[in-house]
C-alpha cells in the first residue's frame, strides 16, 4: 500500500449545523492529531482502540477551540485504507475552520475534491466503478438516485455487463478460431448460433439503454407537461403533489432536500413538472407566441398530464388542448398521456369522454387528494418505462459505454445480415468487446485468444 | 586438450545461425554495405524447414508481404520453389485473406545458400559459435568451437531451436538440433554471463513417410488455386502448382492408442520441462484436450519435387517411436505407411524479449541483436521478418545512422516485435490476425503500399521497384475515381437481381461504385454493367475494389490507431514503485514493475494490464493541479 502525504477536510457541509466532521488520513496522521485533539483518557491516538468515539479537548496550540468526539481508524481499515481520523466539533464557520487551520499548522495539507475516495481507489478498497458510485451518492440530488447508485455498487450493473461481454467473446473467439486457423478444419461459425448470441447481446445492450434513459430521468427528472384550460386546476394539483413528495421524503429518516422547481420524486421515478401555458385560438401575436411554447414544451415531454374541469362544461379550449396533445402523440408515435378529470370533490358537470377517448380517465381531487394516489403511481410508472431502480443506469461513463457498444453492435448485426464479409463482422463484435472492456476492466484481444484455446481444437 | 585461439579475422557484423532469420539479418546487413560474416553449423542446412515444408498461412503470408516490401529475401525465394499456392480464406473478406504455399525444401536451402553465397559484403562459414566476448557493455568479438576469434562490432542471434536443443521421444531425450543436425552448445553460457534471462521453450514436428507406401485413394485431396498469386510484389511471371496435398483424419481406434500410452508420453510424465506453444499441440494433446472431438483433422503435404518424403501435418508427437507407429498405422490408407523420419519434440534456449529494444537489439549489451525463435518466437515467417529488423538496426547502428523501428499500426511486422519487446510471451509466439487491431487496414494485398516507401527509405527497394509500386498505387486511384463518377449501364435483368440480392432498390444512373459497395457485389460481376472499363491488372482491380467496399470501415479503424495515438504519448514516472500500488492487479504490478514503461501507450499493451488498471495509471500522471479534476 502506498503512503501519501497527510490530508484534512472539513467532510460536513459548509454553514451553520449542530455537528462539523473534520476528516484526515496520510502519513503521520495520529502525530497531527494528538497536537490538536487530547482524549478524556489522556491515551496518545496511535494506543487507543480503533473505531471508538472518545470525548475530548480540541486546542490550537495553547488555546482551547472546543470539546469534541474523535474516532481514529488504523490503516488498512480504513475508508482509504491509510491511517485517518473523523474529529467532530460543535458546527459553526468559525470553529470548524479554525480547528481545521490547527491540524494544517499541525502537518496537514488541504485535501483536494474528491482527494479521500481517490485514495480509497488507489489503495484498493474501492474498484474505480465503486469510487465512481460513490461520487454519485455524494452528488446525487434526490433519494431514489442515491439507491440506484447504491446498486450499482452493488455489482449487478457489472455482472449483466460482464455477461454480455462474455457472449459477444464467445461470437469473436469463432470467427478468430476459423478465420486464423483457416486451414485446420475448425467449423466456420454456425450462423444461428451468430445470431443467438447478437442479437441476444444486443437486445439486452437495448435493455440497459432503456436503463439509460431511466437513469437520465433519474439523474435530472423525467419531464411531464401539465395542460388543461385555465382553472382547470393545474396549480392545486401542483402544490398536491409537492405536499404529497413531502411525505415521502419523510419516509428516508433525517433526510430533507430543497424543492428545486418543480421537481418531484413520485414512487417510480423523478418528475420535473412543466407547466404551459395552454392552447387556445388567438389573434394577438404575443398569445400565439405563448401557444407556441405551449406546443414545445408537450415536444419535450416525456408524459403529459391532461386536466379537465369535472365541474364545468367542456370548453372550446378542452377541445384545443386535447387535439394538441393528440397530435403530439400522432406525430411520435407514442406518448403517455394521463387524463384526469378534476374537482370529484364538486358536482359533476361532465366526464369529458368525448376527448382523448383512447385515454384511461383518472376521476381526482386535487383538492382533497381523492384519487391522486393512483394517478401519481400511474405517472411514477409511465417515466421510469417499467424500469427498476436497481436497472437504471446513472453513471454518465457506464451510459456512454453502453451507447457506444449498443451502436456498433447493431451496425454489425446489420452488415452481417446484408452480407458484409466475416473480417468486417469479427471486427465488429471486437469493437464492442473493447468498448464494454471499459466498464469490465478488460481486454478483448487477450481474452478471445485465451477462449480459441479453450474452446477449439487448432493448430497444426 | 585446450583448445587453442586464433584471430581469425576483422568484420564488422555477425550473424549466428543460418535459418530463416539468419539469412534475412545477414542479407539486409551486407545489402546495406556492412562486412557481415554469417556462421551456420551446417551449410547444407541453410534456410531449412525443419517442421512444415510450407510459407506463409493466416497471418504468417502477411508477414511474408510485408518483409517483400520492405526488401526481404523469403516471398521471392518462396516464389522460385513453390510448388502449390492457396490464398486461404477467399470470401471471408480481404483483412483476412493469407497466402500459403507448400515450398521444395530442398530446392529453398539452395536457393537461398545460392542467394548469400553471390552477396557481396557476405561471408557465410559452417562454425559453431561457442562464446561472444563483451567489453563495458559492448560485443567485440566471437570465439568457434575452432578457437577462431573474429572482432565484430554487432551481432546477430540467431540460433532456433538449435541452442542447447534437447530431442525428446517418449523416453528417450538426447542433445540435437533439428533434422539431426548438431545442437548449439556453449553460447547460453555467454548470454547467461552477460545477465540474459534464458528461458526454455519447446516445439515439435510429426513423422516423415513414403509416399510409395501410402493409399492416397482412400484420402481427399486438396487442390492448389486456379488463379495464383505470388508471394513477391516483384514476380512478374506466370506460376502454376505442381503437387497436391491430401486430407486424412484420424480415428477411435488412432485415439485409443494414444490414451493408453499416455504414460509414455514425455508431455504428461513430465519430462519435458520447457513450455509448447498452445497453437500448435501434439496429437496427443489434443485427444486429451478435446476428449469429445471423434477425429481431427490431418494434412499429408510433399517435401519436394524430387522427394517421395511426405509431412504428416497435424500429427506431431512426443510419443516412443513404437507409439507412433502405431498411431500412424491406424490412419486410413496408411496401414503400410513407411515412416523415414519419426515425430519427436525438441527444447531450445532462448531469451526473455522484453530484455530487448523494438530494434531487437539486447537492452544488456550494444551490439547484441536477437531474432526468430532465439527471441521466443515460432515459425519462419515471425523469424525472416525479426531478422530483417534486427539486421538492419544492426547495420544502421555501424553506420551511426537512426534506430529502424516499426509500430503496430504500421502493420504486422510491427505488432510482433511489439508483442514480444513489450509485453512477452509465456510460449513460443505465433503470429495471428487475432493479434492484430488494425487489421482492415493492414491487409497482405496493400503491404506495398504500406511499406515500400520505408524499404526504399532503407535502401534496400531499388528505385525502379518503388516507382512500379507508385505507379500501380496512380492506376488505383484513377480506377477509383471511375468507378465512383461512372454510372452503370442501365440493365433492368441484372439491376433487379443485385437489388434482390442485397436489398434496396437499384435506380437508373446508379454509380458503379454505389453497386460495388453492396454486400457480395463484385468488381469482376460489374463487368457488363461498365462497358468503358479498361483492361487492369487483377492486382490493381482488387485494390480498386477493396478501397470502395471497405471505406467506411477502413476510417473507423484509422480513427482508432489516432485515439491511441493520443493516449499513448502520456508518460510515467520513472521512479515509480508499482508494487506498492494496491490498485493495480498484482499481475499488473508485477509486469510493470518488470518491464517499467515509459508510456501509458507502452503499458496499455502489456499483457495482463487491463483497461482499469490503465485508468489507475491515468490517475497517477494526472498533473495535481488539474482544475478538471473536482470529484
Amino acid at each position: 500500500m502506498m503512503e501519501y502525504d497527510l490530508i484534512a477536510a472539513v467532510a460536513s457541509p459548509e454553514g451553520r449545523g449542530a455537528i462539523s466532521v473534520i476528516r484526515m488520513s496520510g502519513k503521520g496522521c495520529f502525530e497531527a492529531l494528538d497536537k490538536v485533539f487530547f482524549a478524556k483518557n489522556k491515551l496518545p491516538s496511535a494506543e487507543r482502540a480503533p473505531r471508538e468515539m472518545l470525548m475530548g479537548k480540541i486546542y490550537a496550540g495553547e488555546r482551547l477551540l472546543d470539546e469534541g468526539m474523535c474516532a481514529v481508524f488504523r490503516k488498512p481499515a480504513s475508508y482509504t485504507g491509510e491511517d485517518a481520523a473523523e474529529l467532530f466539533c460543535h458546527g459553526g464557520r468559525v470553529v470548524t475552520s479554525e480547528i481545521l487551520s490547527a491540524l494544517l499548522t499541525a502537518g496537514c495539507r488541504l485535501a483536494r475534491g474528491g482527494e479521500f475516495t481517490e485514495r480509497a481507489f488507489l489503495n484498493g478498497k474501492l474498484t474505480l466503478a465503486a469510487a465512481e458510485a460513490v461520487e454519485e451518492i455524494v452528488d446525487a440530488n434526490n433519494p431514489l438516485y442515491v439507491s440506484t447508485a447504491a446498486a450499482n455498487l452493488s455489482g449487478r450493473f457489472g455482472e449483466r455487463i460482464r455477461a454480455i461481454r462474455s457472449d459477444l467473446l464467445d461470437a469473436a473467439a469463432h470467427y478468430a478460431a476459423c478465420l486464423d486457423y483457416a486451414d485446420e478444419g475448425v467449423e466456420p461459425p454456425d450462423p444461428e448460433r451468430i445470431e443467438k448470441l447478437l442479437i441476444g447481446a444486443d437486445k439486452e445492450l437495448k435493455e440497459l439503454r432503456k436503463g439509460c434513459l431511466a437513469g437520465k430521468m433519474i439523474r435530472e427528472g423525467a419531464p411531464v407537461a401539465i395542460v388543461g384550460r385555465t382553472n382547470s386546476g393545474k396549480s392545486t394539483f401542483l402544490n398536491y403533489v409537492l405536499g404529497y413528495e413531502r411525505a415521502i421524503v419523510t419516509e428516508y429518516a433525517g433526510t430533507t432536500r430543497d424543492v428545486i422547481e418543480e421537481s418531484v420524486t413520485l414512487p417510480g421515478g423523478v418528475v420535473r413538472f412543466i407547466d404551459t401555458a395552454g392552447f387556445r385560438e388567438a389573434d394577438d401575436p404575443v398569445e400565439r407566441i405563448g401557444i407556441e411554447k405551449s406546443r414545445e414544451m408537450l415536444s419535450r415531454a416525456e408524459a403529459c398530464v391532461v386536466l379537465f374541469d369535472g365541474s364545468a362544461e367542456m370548453g372550446e379550449e378542452d377541445l384545443l388542448t386535447a387535439r394538441a396533445v393528440e397530435e403530439e402523440k400522432s406525430r411520435r408515435g407514442e406518448l403517455k398521456i394521463l387524463k384526469a378529470v378534476n374537482k370529484t370533490d364538486k358536482e359533476l358537470k361532465n366526464d369529458y369522454a368525448a376527448l382523448l377517448p383512447e385515454e384511461k380517465t383518472y376521476f381526482i381531487s386535487a383538492e382533497t387528494g381523492e384519487g391522486m394516489d393512483e394517478l401519481l403511481h400511474a405517472l411514477g410508472e409511465a417515466v421510469s418505462g417499467g424500469v427498476t431502480d436497481a436497472d437504471a443506469v446513472t453513471n454518465l461513463r457506464h451510459r456512454d459505454v453502453i451507447l457506444r457498444a449498443s451502436e456498433v453492435l447493431s451496425a454489425t448485426e446489420t452488415d452481417r445480415k446484408r452480407g458484409m464479409t466475416d473480417d468486417v463482422i469479427w471486427s465488429g463484435i471486437i469493437s464492442a468487446c473493447e468498448i464494454l472492456g471499459e466498464i469490465t476492466g478488460d481486454t478483448a484481444k487477450e481474452d478471445m485468444i485465451e477462449r480459441i484455446f479453450e474452446n477449439f481444437c487448432v493448430g497444426k | 586438450m585446450a583448445i587453442i585461439k586464433y584471430q581469425a579475422g576483422e568484420y564488422e557484423a555477425a550473424v549466428i545461425g543460418l535459418g530463416h532469420a539468419g539469412i534475412e539479418a545477414a542479407l539486409a546487413l551486407a545489402r546495406l554495405g556492412v562486412e557481415t560474416l554469417a556462421f551456420t553449423i551446417n551449410l547444407d542446412s541453410v534456410g531449412n524447414m525443419p517442421c512444415n515444408p510450407a510459407i506463409g498461412g493466416t497471418a504468417k503470408g502477411h508477414l511474408v508481404r510485408e518483409l517483400d516490401a520492405l526488401g526481404g529475401e523469403m516471398g521471392k525465394a518462396a516464389d522460385d520453389c513453390c510448388i502449390e499456392y492457396r490464398m486461404l480464406n477467399r470470401g471471408k473478406g480481404p483483412a483476412v485473406y493469407s497466402l500459403r504455399g507448400q515450398i521444395d525444401r530442398v530446392k529453398y536451402r539452395e536457393r537461398m545458400k545460392g542467394t548469400l553465397e553471390k552477396e557481396k559484403h557476405l561471408h557465410i562459414v559452417q562454425a559453431e559459435v561457442v562464446s561472444l566476448e563483451t567489453e563495458d557493455g559492448k560485443v567485440t568479438s566471437v570465439t568457434t568451437r575452432a578457437g577462431a576469434v573474429y572482432k565484430v562490432k554487432a551481432c546477430v542471434i540467431c540460433t532456433g531451436t538449435y541452442l542447447e536443443g534437447k530431442v525428446i521421444m517418449g523416453e528417450l531425450s538426447y542433445e540435437s538440433g533439428p533434422d539431426g543436425l548438431f545442437p548449439s552448445r556453449g553460447l547460453s553460457a555467454s548470454l547467461a554471463e552477460t545477465g540474459h534471462t534464458l528461458r526454455r521453450f519447446k516445439t515439435g514436428t510429426p513423422p516423415r513417410i513414403n509416399r510409395n507406401t501410402v493409399d492416397f485413394s482412400r484420402m481427399e485431396v486438396q487442390e492448389g488455386d486456379k488463379d495464383i498469386e505470388p508471394f513477391s510484389f516483384s514476380t512478374t511471371e506466370k506460376k502454376e502448382n505442381k503437387a497436391v496435398c491430401h486430407l486424412v483424419y484420424t480415428n477411435a481406434e488412432t485415439h485409443r492408442i494414444i490414451r493408453e500410452n499416455l504414460d509414455r508420453s514425455p508431455l504428461f510424465s513430465g519430462a519435458i520441462e520447457g513450455i509448447g506453444p498452445r497453437y500448435c499441440p501434439s496429437i496427443e494433446d489434443k485427444v486429451v484436450r478435446f476428449a469429445d472431438k471423434e477425429r481431427h483433422q490431418l494434412f499429408v503435404e510433399p517435401m519436394g519435387l524430387n522427394t517421395d518424403e511426405l509431412y504428416l501435418q497435424g500429427f506431431s508427437s512426443s510419443m516412443p517411436e513404437e507409439i507412433q507407429l502405431r498411431m500412424l498405422h491406424s490412419l486410413e490408407g496408411m496401414e503400410h505407411a513407411h515412416v523415414q523420419r519419426s515425430a519427436y519434440a525438441i527444447e531450445y534456449d532462448c531469451v526473455d524479449p522484453r530484455e530487448l529494444y523494438p530494434t531487437l537489439e539486447s537492452k544488456l549489451i550494444s551490439g547484441l541483436y536477437g531474432a526468430g525463435q532465439f527471441n521466443g518466437s515460432s515459425g519462419y515467417e515471425e523469424a525472416a521478418v525479426q531478422g530483417f529488423v534486427a539486421g538492419v538496426n544492426a547495420a544502421r547502428k555501424i553506420k551511426g545512422q537512426e534506430a529502424f523501428v516499426l509500430l503496430r499500426e504500421d502493420g504486422y511486422i510491427g505488432t510482433l516485435i511489439d508483442d514480444l519487446t513489450d509485453k512477452g510471451t509465456n510460449e513460443p509466439y505465433r503470429m495471428m490476425t487475432s493479434r492484430s487491431e488494425y487489421r482492415l487496414f493492414n491487409r497482405q494485398d496493400n503491404a506495398d503500399q504500406r511499406l515500400m516507401g520505408v524499404g526504399h527509405d532503407l535502401g534496400l527497394v531499388s528505385d525502379e521497384t518503388y516507382e512500379a509500386m507508385l505507379e500501380k498505387y496512380r492506376v488505383v486511384d484513377k480506377e477509383i475515381r471511375r468507378l465512383e463518377t461512372t454510372g452503370a449501364k442501365p440493365d433492368e435483368e441484372i439491376f433487379r437481381d443485385i437489388a434482390e440480392r442485397t436489398g434496396g432498390n437499384v435506380n437508373k444512373g446508379v454509380k458503379l461504385a454505389d453497386l460495388l459497395r453492396r454486400p457480395g457485389i463484385t468488381y469482376e460481376e460489374l463487368a457488363s454493367l461498365d462497358p468503358e472499363r479498361p483492361s487492369l491488372p487483377h492486382a490493381v482491380t482488387e485494390e480498386a475494389e477493396i478501397a470502395i467496399k471497405y471505406d467506411g470501415y477502413i476510417k473507423r479503424e484509422r480513427e482508432k490507431v489516432e485515439k491511441v495515438k493520443r493516449l499513448s504519448i502520456r508518460t510515467l514516472p520513472e521512479d515509480m514503485d508499482y508494487m506498492s500500488v494496491a490498485t493495480l492487479r498484482l499481475e499488473a504490478r508485477q509486469k510493470l514493475q518488470k518491464i517499467r514503461p515509459k508510456t501509458i501507450g507502452e503499458a496499455s499493451r502489456i499483457s495482463g494490464v487491463s483497461p482499469a488498471d490503465i485508468s489507475v495509471l491515468l490517475l497517477y500522471t494526472k498533473e495535481s493541479k488539474d482544475e478538471h479534476y473536482d470529484r
